[in-house]
C-alpha cells in the first residue's frame, strides 16, 4: 500500500458516494476533484455540470474555478446560472442530481455557514455568502459537504445559516416543503459522517485509519454516535494512480 | 428634413463612464466571475465616481476594487470571494466592520432572478421556498420587507416566495466582441451576463475586439445584447485580465495572486490601487506597465489556444412565393415569361 495524504484520501471517499447516472453539481477545488476521479475511477456515465452554465465538459485539466475556461471546453451546453439551477429544481432531472458543498460551520443536522461569523452587519468574520449553495443544499436530494474536523467548525449552534441541511431533525425538513433528502454525507480530514434515517442526527459512519474515534469527538463541539462507525479502507493503488496521473497531475488541489 | 447623422456609440472608456455612469446609480456588474470588466470599473474609479448601490451576482477582484475606493455604498450579491485570505479578510469584509459598507445577500438563484423579473417588465417573480429554512430569508439588511415577499399562488392557494424586480440604472459589462452598433456576442458559460445588461436602463459594452456588421449577422445565436439597448461600445483588448476570457485569454493566477496578497490590509490594498488602477490611464498604459514589470512573455502564456465551434447553417431556400413548376403564385407566370414581358416593356435592367 503506498502513503497517501488526508486529501487524496478525502477526495477518494467522496468520489465513491458517486454513481453513473449522477449528475453532479461541482464547486471548485476538491468537489471538482472528487467528481473528476469518480468519473475516471466508478462512474463514467456521470455528468459534472457548473452553475456558471457548462454541462458535461472534457475535464482537460483540472479547473480552478467554475469559470474557468476549462470547464467549458468541449462541453455539451453552455448555458447560464438559470440553466444549471433548472437541472436541480425541475422535477425530471432534480432528483438525479448531487451536490457538493463546503462551508465554515455545521451543524449536527447538516445545516450550513458559509456567510459570517459573529454579527450579521458588524462581522467577525466575514465570508464569501451562499453563492448557490443555498440553492443547491434545498433542492438537491443528495449532498456531500466537505468540512475540516475542527471544534469551532462542528458546532452547537450556527452562526447564521446558508444552507438548509436536515433543519431541526425528524421530519422538520419534510414538513418546510424543501426537497426530500438533503445531506447524505459528511467528508473529513478524519472521518465520514451520515445521518440517521430517522432522527436525521448526524452520527459518525467511518473513521481513517489510523484515526480514534476519540480523536474526531475532541474535533467537534457536539456529541454524536459512534457505535456504527467502521475503519474506512484507504485508497487503493489504482485509485491514486488515476487521482495524481491522470486528474490532479499538477497537484492544484492534492 | 435632413437626415440625423447615425450616433457614434464607441467611444473611451473615460468617455463612456463619464457620459452613462453617474453618482447614486444603482450600479450593475454585467460578468459573473468570469471576463470580469475590469478597466470599465478601474475607470469607475479613476473618475472617482461614489455613492453606488451596487449589484454583483459573484464579486472576485471588481468589487473589492470598487469597495477599496469608497465608490460602494450598499452592496446587493450573493458571494464576494475573501480575496484577502483566511486572514486578511479583504475590503469587503474591512468596510462592514467599520460600517461604511451595508450588503443584502441572495442566494445566485434568488438574485438571478430578480434580473430576469426586471428583464422581463415584471415588479415581482416567484422563486422557490428552500431559502425560508435560513437566515438569508430571516436577517434583512436595507431592503427591509422588500427583499422577499410572500404571496398566496392564485393556482394553489399555497404561500409561495417571491423576489422583487431589479432595474438598475447602469451595466458594465465586457463581452468577446460587438459590432459598432452594440451587437454584443458573448459564449461560454453565460452566467447571468444577459439578464443583468438587458433588465438594466443603460448599458456600456467592453470588448475584446469591434467587427464587423456580417460577422454578426452570420453568428446571431451570440449575440446577447441587441444594439438598440447599448449606449456605448468601447474596444479594450485584455480588458478583462487578470480574470479569464474564452477563446482570447486565461485567468492570470500570478498576477490575481499579488492581488490577493496585496488585499489583505488596507495599506496593501491601497498601494496596489495607486500602481495599477490610478496609476495607469487606461487599459493600453495597464498593459505596457505590466509589459515592462513582468515581461510581455507573460501575457503571451496567458493566450488562448483556438478551438473553434462548427458553423451553424442558417441557409433557407426561400421558395415560398414559387410554385412546383416555377410559377410566381400571385401572377401565375414563370420568371422566364416575367422577363420576357419586362423586356418588352422596356423595363428590364441589365
Amino acid at each position: 500500500m503506498e502513503n497517501y495524504t488526508s486529501r487524496e484520501m478525502m477526495t477518494i471517499v467522496a468520489a465513491r458516494e458517486i454513481k453513473d447516472d449522477d449528475i453532479v453539481f461541482c464547486g471548485t477545488g476538491m468537489s471538482m476533484l472528487a467528481a473528476m476521479a469518480a468519473k475516471h475511477i466508478s462512474a463514467p456515465r456521470s455528468i459534472i455540470f457548473f452553475e456558471t452554465g457548462p454541462i458535461d465538459p472534457v475535464l482537460k485539466e483540472l479547473p480552478l474555478a467554475v469559470a474557468d475556461s476549462r470547464t467549458m471546453y468541449n462541453s455539451c451546453v453552455t448555458g447560464g446560472l438559470i440553466d444549471a439551477f433548472n437541472t436541480m429544481q425541475n422535477k425530471i432531472t432534480g432528483d438525479h442530481v448531487v451536490g457538493i458543498v463546503g462551508a465554515a460551520q455545521i451543524d449536527k443536522y447538516g445545516n450550513l455557514n458559509s456567510t459570517v461569523i459573529g454579527d450579521y452587519d458588524k462581522p467577525d468574520v466575514r465570508f464569501a455568502g451562499s453563492g448557490g449553495a443555498c440553492d443547491v443544499a434545498s433542492f438537491v436530494p443528495r449532498s456531500i459537504i466537505f468540512m475540516q474536523q475542527e471544534k469551532k467548525k462542528f458546532v452547537k449552534n450556527l452562526d447564521y445559516m446558508t444552507s438548509p441541511g436536515h433543519l431541526t431533525g425528524g421530519e422538520s425538513r419534510k414538513v418546510s416543503g424543501l426537497r426530500q433528502g438533503g445531506p447524505t454525507s459528511v467528508i473529513t480530514n478524519m472521518a465520514m459522517f451520515k445521518f440517521d434515517e430517522f432522527t436525521k442526527e448526524m452520527y459518525l459512519a467511518g473513521y481513517f485509519p489510523e484515526i480514534t474515534t476519540g480523536r474526531i469527538l475532541e474535533n467537534m463541539e457536539f456529541e454524536v454516535d459512534i457505535s456504527r462507525a467502521r475503519e474506512i479502507s484507504p485508497p487503493t493503488n489504482g485509485e491514486l494512480k488515476i487521482l495524481r496521473n491522470i486528474c490532479d497531475p499538477q497537484k492544484l488541489v492534492l | 428634413m435632413e437626415s440625423s447623422a447615425i450616433e457614434n456609440k464607441v467611444m473611451s472608456a473615460r468617455e463612456a463612464i463619464n457620459r452613462f455612469v453617474n453618482d447614486n446609480d444603482e450600479l450593475i456588474i454585467g460578468n459573473y466571475t468570469v471576463g470580469t470588466c475590469c478597466e470599465l470599473v478601474y475607470e469607475i474609479v479613476r473618475q472617482k465616481k461614489k455613492g453606488f448601490t451596487l449589484y454583483s451576482q459573484s464579486g472576485i477582484l471588481d468589487v473589492d476594487v470598487l469597495v477599496n475606493a469608497g465608490c460602494i455604498d450598499r452592496l446587493v450579491s450573493t458571494y464576494v470571494l475573501r480575496s484577502g485570505g483566511k486572514k486578511g479578510g479583504g475590503a469587503v469584509e474591512r468596510a462592514m466592520r467599520a460600517g461604511t459598507l451595508e450588503w443584502e445577500d441572495y442566494t445566485n438563484f434568488n438574485y438571478n432572478a430578480r434580473l430576469v423579473a426586471g428583464m422581463h417588465g415584471f415588479s415581482f417573480i416567484q422563486v422557490l421556498e428552500g431559502v425560508m429554512a435560513t437566515d438569508l430569508f430571516k436577517k434583512r439588511g436595507f431592503m427591509g420587507e422588500d427583499k422577499y415577499r410572500v404571496i398566496q399562488c392564485p393556482y394553489t392557494g399555497k404561500d409561495i416566495l417571491t423576489v422583487p424586480a431589479a432595474n438598475p440604472d447602469v451595466c458594465i459589462v465586457h463581452v468577446q466582441r460587438a459590432d459598432r452598433d452594440g451587437n454584443a456576442q458573448y459564449w461560454g458559460a453565460m452566467g447571468s451576463v444577459a439578464a443583468a445588461a438587458l433588465c438594466s436602463k443603460r448599458i456600456i459594452v467592453s470588448c475584446e475586439e469591434i467587427v464587423e456588421h456580417d460577422v454578426i449577422k452570420s453568428s446571431p445565436h451570440l449575440t446577447i445584447i441587441p444594439s438598440y439597448r447599448v449606449n456605448a461600445v468601447v474596444e479594450i483588448p485584455w480588458g478583462a485580465h487578470p480574470t479569464e476570457v474564452l477563446g482570447y485569454y486565461n485567468l492570470d493566477r500570478f498576477f490575481y495572486g499579488m492581488f490577493m496578497m496585496s488585499n489583505a490590509t488596507e495599506e496593501g490594498a491601497r498601494a496596489w490601487m495607486d500602481e495599477w488602477v490610478y496609476g495607469c490611464k487606461d487599459r493600453e498604459a495597464y498593459i505596457d506597465h505590466y509589459a515592462q514589470k513582468f515581461g510581455s512573455g507573460m501575457l503571451d502564456k496567458l493566450k488562448a489556444r483556438a478551438f473553434f465551434s462548427a458553423p451553424a447553417n442558417y441557409g433557407s431556400a426561400f421558395i415560398s412565393s414559387w410554385d412546383e413548376n416555377g410559377r410566381e403564385r400571385t401572377m401565375g407566370i414563370t420568371l422566364e415569361t416575367l422577363e420576357k414581358t419586362m423586356e418588352e416593356r422596356g423595363m428590364l435592367c441589365e
